[in-house]
């Protein structure tokens, strides 16, 4: 850290008081859900009819704000909602039956999760080595991967209806064997665990048993759901928008059908004898839980990420944020919450069927989100409670409550398309801590963040790279290379091949021959992300900032997420996070103070003017802290004056953070007067390279952009 | 074998009726990236209309025995026309107010048309929630076989349904490839604004893919409940999501592949249902089991074109 930074007084170093003031009033308030509970279930004071609508709101509460996180923030698009909730519901649900002992044993329920784990890890390692199979084989040949895959469906179909002639499958059955193996190993591990389990929770005090069974089972059908989640999500999130919506909804009654087949869980029929286990208090200690936790994901770095992911899934990769890695978090904690609301449904209602998880369910989760307005955490909480009292507040209309129930769906969507809340929350956000006062200016500064980079002597090498889209040649037998320190430009008539090199040297696609280095190490082939995180970074031809993200967001998402930044840290608010937080917004500040973007910080990304926005992007570019920055037409769209500020700037940037700078531009006076050296493209080939006044005198260039002399 | 053949019948006139649904999934998508919620619903008043019209105009008689042909097809024809006529209402109250909104604003009040016709539908002086036995016995003889090729039945029910839908289709690719309006479509579900500025009357385009589509379901829904003789205002439901994974499969936004995925679909599903043990059970499963295993491999659908982002 520069010592600047440290004199600032305002920042104490420890972050315990931000720690202590996150989570004391959040712990006082689930202390408070016990007497609340007393008062509203047995007291009488409620009457029961009211008492269930509170529990009711209470559960569409918790999956409202879960699917927030999915739908509003992370962008995706989850139909299958109900689907995460019936799995926690039941998985919950089988054990409470089946080993709880009344709440007495909870050791026993530990045990089934972890049997359960241990088959699920079974799963996933067979899962992987499937899709690792696919990704291989699509190198051979691309449909290679679709065959496969069918011939697998046939082979484990077959396989499995062969095996049900028999009592125990054949050895050449190898896909029935497996499970009955799996399913005998699971049952050796319950028999033998059993009577342990049983002593062991006899041993425990009699008053922490209830309370551990439920935490045991409330988890376990937690991380059941969220590892669902996984295993539907890591291949599903490949698809965008409405195909995943449609996979999700299919995943959602594949659950729902694999339940109704299932006779341990009921069949189709309801499950009932569910001991009760969840009342008032655990609903709404859950709420809040869940509020809490969706809350500090999604206003966090963490969720800075996701919702960059949201904005713009090729950007977020631009400025190293991993795409999956964010979207699968995002998917996998909505999964887990929802996973909870069902197991608190299961264990607070008693009995359960099939069909209260159906799609009509998840589509009903997903209009308490939209109609809450996407992105807001307490528009879901608000269209929650709205759309859980609205049927019922109606029953006097008897007959026509539906009707109107879903003509007001309509109408609110028409006259508020936006959502109750529009994307804002009901309660102010805390503001990013930052002196606003401008310090240094762009050319007066003499400290930077990023200044830590200099000395770093790698540069990027292209060599001989060429890249083809089916029979078109867009770049030929490229090569090029960018010291630090050092302005290179590229240039060319329109449809050169220009952007393709950069998206080449990026990793948007890889080239179909030749190799790419950065120092020593090889980065072509890798994803963009990767190519990033090792020190190259770009801005767009067309920009492309998070609209939605304040200026001093992006920046920030670029830094990427460090030590304290993780999820465990985030959720607990743990000092490290708040002292990290601190000091993400400081860099930030500088280095938009650094761009004179440092006044308009608070303002979104989307509603800055053009120039703003040109010169946001480089500043996000540099948070990432590269070797080698790629700046694609910075100079489109601006008047000659911006032009010789953008000119000066560049030069400051060079200069000021050490970077190699390789540019591609249409305007030749400012390649001309900027560049060291220059590469010209015509056609996807090199036709010249050498300083500036080699390149003009070169004919062919001239020939390139004028036509040859007739 | 002969059976196989009969599964494959079976699956073909099943899947043509996914087809036909699908193809109004499809156009909407293509036209307006939309998820039209509310087209399997169309197809449910299809069915149910054909029912209430026989009913109103006195054709059906206690007893289901009456009337005729003609009959029965002047009660679809009006009810596939309603159909229609519905598409282009919801479309002008329900979608156009938001069609420069995010998509997803026009999903939620796709669900919630949907919503209002299944509930609509549900109340008691419209039809009541109870499923009620369709009149196919109008259709006098349809349940015997038109012709035996060797031990091979082919039912006539079968056989008119896939005459119909065959009769739509090359109705719906003249209309399509030949016709200007068709050009049209093409053109505005290719780009837009480009459409717009080219001088096509986008708002009058889109009402006529709904009107196309919608009236497309609504013959889906008459052939439907002569296959399946039995209407309620929630049948529309599962054909509606299995002809959406229909469209998805073949490639949203493709006619031929939103054919060629119905009848995929239909003749997976019999032969699951026809194979394997328990496998009526896991019928409506294997839709999606389907689609994922497809999209997984090809997330464009088996004839959808992959169209990647430019940058």
């Amino acid at each position: 850290m520069s010592p600047r930074k440290s004199d600032i007084p305002s920042f104490p170093r420890s972050g315990w008081r931000d720690t202590l003031l996150c989570n004391v009033p959040f712990l006082l308030l689930l202390a408070a859900m016990l007497p609340l509970g007393y008062f509203i279930e047995q007291s009488g004071w409620v009457e029961h009819y009211y008492a269930r609508m509170i529990t009711l709101i209470g559960f569409n509460v918790i999956l409202a704000v879960s699917l927030q996180l999915i739908n509003g923030f992370s962008g995706q698009f989850s139909l299958g909602h109900a689907g995460f909730m019936a799995v926690g519901a039941y998985l919950a649900a089988y054990p409470a039956i089946t080993y709880a002992d009344a709440y007495n044993n909870p050791t026993a329920v530990l045990l089934f999760f972890t049997v359960l784990a241990v088959v699920a890890g079974f799963a996933l390692a067979v899962l992987f080595g499937v899709f690792t199979a696919c990704r291989l084989s699509r190198r051979w040949h691309p449909s290679l991967p679709a065959v496969l895959m069918l011939l697998l469906i046939a082979w484990v179909l077959t396989d499995l209806a062969q095996a049900s002639r028999y009592a125990t499958p054949p050895t050449h059955l190898i896909w029935a064997r497996g499970i009955a193996l799996i399913v005998r190993a699971n049952d050796a591990m319950l028999t033998h665990g059993l009577p342990t389990a049983a002593r062991i929770s006899a041993a425990l005090p009699v008053a922490l048993r209830q309370p551990l069974c439920m935490v045991i089972l409330l988890f376990g059908a937690g991380c059941c759901a969220a590892a669902t989640g996984l295993i539907v999500g890591l291949p599903a999130l490949r698809l965008r928008g409405d195909y995943l919506a449609i996979a999700t909804l299919g995943m959602g009654e594949i659950i729902r059908i694999i339940i109704i087949n299932t006779p341990a869980l009921g069949g189709a029929l309801a499950l009932t004898s569910i001991p009760h286990g969840a009342d008032f208090a655990w609903i709404y200690g859950m709420v809040i839980v869940t509020v809490v936790v969706i809350w500090r994901v999604a206003y966090s770095a963490s969720g800075r990420a996701i919702m960059a992911v949201r904005e713009d899934e090729i950007a977020a990769a631009a400025v190293g944020v991993n795409n999956t890695v964010r979207k699968v978090t995002a998917f996998a904690i909505g999964a887990f919450f929802a996973g909870v609301a069902g197991a608190l449904f299961s264990l607070g209602q008693g009995s359960i069927t099939p069909n209260l998880f159906s799609m009509g369910r998840s589509i009903e989760i997903v209009v308490m989100v939209t109609l809450g307005g996407l992105g807001s955490i307490s528009g879901a909480i608000l269209a929650a409670v709205v759309l859980t009292l609205l049927p019922e507040m109606l029953r006097f209309v008897e007959d026509y409550r539906m009707i109107i129930y879903s003509l007001t769906l309509v109408i609110m969507m028409l006259v508020r398309p936006q959502g109750l809340l529009g994307g804002r929350e009901f309660w102010p956000r805390r503001r990013p801590r930052h002196t606003s006062e401008p310090r240094t200016s762009a050319t007066g500064s003499q400290e930077t963040p990023v200044a830590d980079a200099r000395g770093s002597e790698i540069s990027l090498d292209v060599d001989h790279v060429s890249r083809s889209f089916g029979g078109l040649k867009a770049v030929t037998d490229f090569s090029a290379r960018v010291d630090p320190g050092e302005l290179v430009g590229l240039i060319g008539p329109n449809g050169a091949g220009k952007t393709t090199v950069f998206n080449l040297v990026t990793g948007v696609y890889p080239p179909t021959t030749g190799h790419i280095r950065l120092g020593q190490r090889r980065i072509d082939g890798h994803k963009p992300a990767q190519i990033n995180r090792a020190g190259v970074a770009r801005t767009f031809q067309n920009i492309r900032l998070f609209g939605n993200l304040s200026v001093l967001d992006n920046v920030c998402v670029a830094f990427g997420l460090h030590a304290g930044e993780d999820l465990f840290h985030t959720i607990l608010r743990a000092p490290r996070f708040a002292r990290r937080r601190r000091e993400s917004e400081l860099e930030g500040m500088e280095l938009l103070r650094a761009f004179q973007l440092d006044t308009k910080a608070d303002y979104l990304a989307k509603n800055l003017p053009y120039g703003d926005q040109r010169r946001l992007e480089i500043a996000r570019a540099l948070a990432t802290n590269p070797k080698i920055l790629l700046l694609d037409e910075p100079a489109a769209g601006m008047n000659p004056q911006e032009k010789i500020e953008l000119m000066n700037l560049i030069r400051f940037i060079r200069d000021q953070f050490h970077v190699g700078i390789w540019l591609i531009e249409h305007d030749m006076k400012l390649v001309m007067n900027i560049c060291e050296r220059i590469t010209v493209l015509d056609h996807g080939e090199t036709i010249a390279v050498g300083s500036p006044a080699e390149v003009q005198a070169n004919p062919k260039v001239i020939a390139a952009y004028l036509g040859e002399p007739e | 074998m002969q059976q196989f053949l009969q599964q494959i019948i079976n699956g073909l006139s099943v899947g043509s009726i996914y087809a036909l649904i699908a193809v109004g999934y499809t156009m909407v998508y293509g036209v307006l990236q939309l998820i039209n919620f509310a087209h399997g619903d169309i197809f449910m008043v299809g069915g149910i209309l054909t029912l209430l019209l026989a009913r109103g105009m006195g054709f059906v008689t206690p007893d289901h025995t009456t009337h005729s042909w003609w009959a029965f097809g002047l009660c679809a024809a009006m009810a596939v026309i309603a159909c229609g006529v519905l598409g282009f209402t919801i479309e002008r109250l329900a979608y156009r107010p938001l069609r420069n909104k995010p998509r997803i604003n026009s999903l939620i009040t796709a669900i919630g048309i949907s919503l209002l016709l299944e509930f609509g539908g549900q109340h008691k002086a419209v039809f009541g929630p109870t499923p009620q036995p369709f009149p196919y016995e109008m259709l006098s003889g349809i349940k015997l076989p038109l012709f035996t090729v060797g031990g091979l039945v082919i039912p006539r029910m079968d056989a008119m349904i896939l005459g119909v839908t065959l009769l739509l289709m090359l109705a719906l690719t003249w209309i399509v490839l030949k016709t200007k309006t068709g050009l049209a479509l093409r053109a505005v579900s290719y780009r837009f604004d480009t459409a717009a500025l080219m001088g096509i009357h986008i708002d009058r385009i889109i009402s006529f893919t709904f009107v196309l589509g919608s009236t497309l379901a609504g013959a889906a829904g008459v052939l439907y409940a002569i296959k399946y003789p039995k209407v309620e205002p929630l049948m529309g439901l599962l054909p509606g999501v299995k002809a959406f994974v229909a469209a998805v499969f073949g490639g949203i936004g493709n006619i031929g592949g939103a054919v060629a995925g119905g009848l995929l679909l239909g003749l997976v599903e019999t032969l699951v249902v026809g194979y394997l043990p328990n496998g009526s059970q896991y019928r409506d499963g294997v839709a999606f089991v389907v689609l994922i295993a497809i999209l997984l491999v090809k997330p464009s659908g088996l004839l959808g074109k992959h169209v990647a982002e430019k940058v």
